[in-house]
């Protein structure tokens, strides 16, 4: 019999004593039915998992699927995908989906694992903090990003969804940039004000384009200087001797502030690989330093996510 | 002891410049061979859009020489641990170096590299190396990792050792010529360098081309160091037109 499982346990209630299946709290119970349904879908939606059954037991209340190494590998390989966005398999996303909700949700304790062979891995944690599964759109794949530069009057700022309304002054044309909350509140006091600011746009066949907001620019020299790099200097055969130049300049001045917000622009999934490359390489010597350590962070994290 | 790879397997992946594959980009270990077959220095060939290029330090230069003005032999190595889809970024991680870089000749290995065109060294030392060194610092410049090479594994060399710089040059001879006569060192930085004054040769670094897990250690070198130098030898055999046992 193969040992092999994948494992969803509810620990503790929300009050924190120890679940018997034989007396739970309605809110409990409500979890396990959410706990059976989506192992059930997982099982259901994966080829080859013919004969797994589902077992629910006491100590702690647990909900598991055993198979054979190959079929639980298959699924955690699949859950892997999905952790990195990479799924177009609408069901399944949807029932991790329906796991991970229930995580962030009540104030139950939980517990998720993966055991192959003598290996048991944790997975709560990665489903807890892991951004909102989504099923990997194929549309996505046709969408063209490009970083541009917009001044305007800053008209509005707000929304459910975080976002900024730039006019233009020559035309009454308004362009939406969504953003973060935070970002939002880094705007505040240009509101109705003139506005310097860099965008990602992003155009996808049969829809009109939309923006993703990039920084702010209080100088205007510097959103100028900015633009001009972007339009003119990346776009030469020895763009990278350029990038690099451009970095050095701003180390010789000890200018790290704005070093920062030059990298900013180049943070973005649609960015060619060997530009983030260039960038980490020239700031392997920073990775410590406490005004860069945190955008080369993410740089790094952006290049990695892109080899696969 | 059992290896990943066999002496054939070595042969094939030890490949000639003169028939250099141009149609996709890479980054590769290289050695110039002698009419004996002994790896006699050391570069990186790079090959990108089509054209190819030895990247090496002399000695007296660094230089990113055209292969087909190249007529010594050469075998290289492609290396995998520099992805092939980032050759522009190499290959412009080192025309920088080529632009900004002024090393001396010495045998430092200490643990350094070329990031950006500077030079840097962990433990403030001074541009010093020899051209494998310098294939090394250049790779471990653009690797993420913090060490390529694990020096420990090499002894430093004792002051009565020859160097190969002909004319029967000792370590200590090379020593007092370098530091006394030509440059202002403290003396803890010429300690350091006693420490770190070791000889990583171009056999050596040909084989790490052949280990993909880092850090590289001497145990992982010598494990297929005396298939390399065979494999050297007997292909050196072949271009001059003899038989290769």
């Amino acid at each position: 019999m193969s040992t092999d499982k994948l494992e969803l346990k509810i620990v503790k209630d929300s009050k924190g004593n120890d679940i018997q299946l034989t007396d739970m709290s309605i809110e409990t119970s409500r979890s396990l039915i959410v706990l059976i349904e989506a192992l059930a879908k997982i099982v259901e939606t994966t080829p080859d998992s013919e004969g797994m059954t589902i077992q629910v037991t006491n100590g702690s209340a647990c909900v598991a699927v055993s198979g054979n190494n190959k079929q639980i590998n298959t699924f955690q390989e699949d859950f892997d995908q999905i952790v990195q966005n990479k799924s177009t398999n609408k069901q399944l996303v949807e029932s991790w989906r329906d796991i991970q909700n229930l995580f962030i949700a009540n104030g139950l304790q939980y517990e998720a694992n993966f055991t192959t062979g003598n290996k048991k891995t944790n997975v709560y944690t990665q489903i807890k903090t892991a951004k909102s599964f989504r099923t990997k759109s194929i549309r996505d794949n046709n969408a063209k990003f490009k970083l541009v530069f917009l001044r305007g009057k800053l008209i509005e700022i707000g929304g459910k969804n975080p976002n900024i309304h730039i006019q233009d002054l020559n035309d009454d044309k308004s362009i939406t940039i969504a953003c973060e909350e935070q970002e939002a509140r880094k705007v505040n006091s240009f509101l109705y004000n003139e506005i310097f600011v860099s965008a990602w746009e992003k155009t996808s066949y049969n829809k009109n384009p939309e923006y993703r907001f990039c920084d702010v620019y209080v100088n205007e020299n510097l959103f100028n200087e900015f633009q001009n790099f972007i339009s003119n200097d990346l776009g030469e055969p020895d763009r990278l001797i350029k990038l690099h130049d451009k970095m050095r300049s701003f180390i010789k001045k000890e200018d790290f502030g704005n070093l920062k917000k030059f990298l900013r622009l180049f943070n973005h999934t649609s960015m060619d690989n060997n530009i983030l490359k260039s960038i980490l390489v020239f700031t392997k010597s920073f990775r410590e330093d406490s005004k860069l350590k945190d955008i080369r962070s993410n740089l790094l994290e952006t290049f990695q996510h892109q080899k696969y | 002891m059992k290896l990943e790879y066999t002496k054939e397997e070595i042969q094939e992946q030890l490949i000639n410049i003169s028939s250099i594959d141009t149609s996709s980009n890479f980054a590769a270990a290289a050695v110039h061979v002698n009419e004996h077959g002994i790896a006699t220095h050391a570069g990186i060939v790079i090959c990108y859009n089509n054209d190819t290029f030895l990247f090496h330090y002399t000695g007296q230069a660094i230089l990113m020489d055209k292969i087909d003005t190249i007529n010594e032999w050469y075998f290289y190595k492609k290396l995998k641990i520099i992805d092939t889809s980032l050759i522009e970024a190499f290959y412009y991680h080192c025309k920088i170096i080529e632009r900004d870089a002024l090393p001396k000749y010495g045998f430092y290995f200490g643990g350094s590299f070329y990031e950006n065109g500077q030079y840097f060294s962990e433990l403030g030392m001074p541009e010093v190396m020899t051209c494998v060194g310098f294939c090394l610092n250049v790779i471990l410049g653009f690797l993420e990792e913090d060490v390529f090479f694990e020096f420990d594994g090499w002894n430093p060399l004792a002051p009565n050792e020859i160097l190969p710089l002909g004319g029967g040059i000792t370590v200590g001879d090379f020593f007092n010529r370098f530091f006394v006569l030509k440059n202002n060192f403290t003396e803890s930085e010429i300690d350091e360098f006693r420490r770190n004054f070791k000889r990583i040769t171009p056999l050596e670094y040909i084989t790490s081309g052949f280990i993909t897990i880092l850090p590289i250690t001497k145990v992982d070198i010598d494990k297929y160091i005396s298939l390399l130098d065979e494999c050297l030898k007997c292909n050196v055999l072949k271009l001059q037109g003899k038989v290769c046992a």
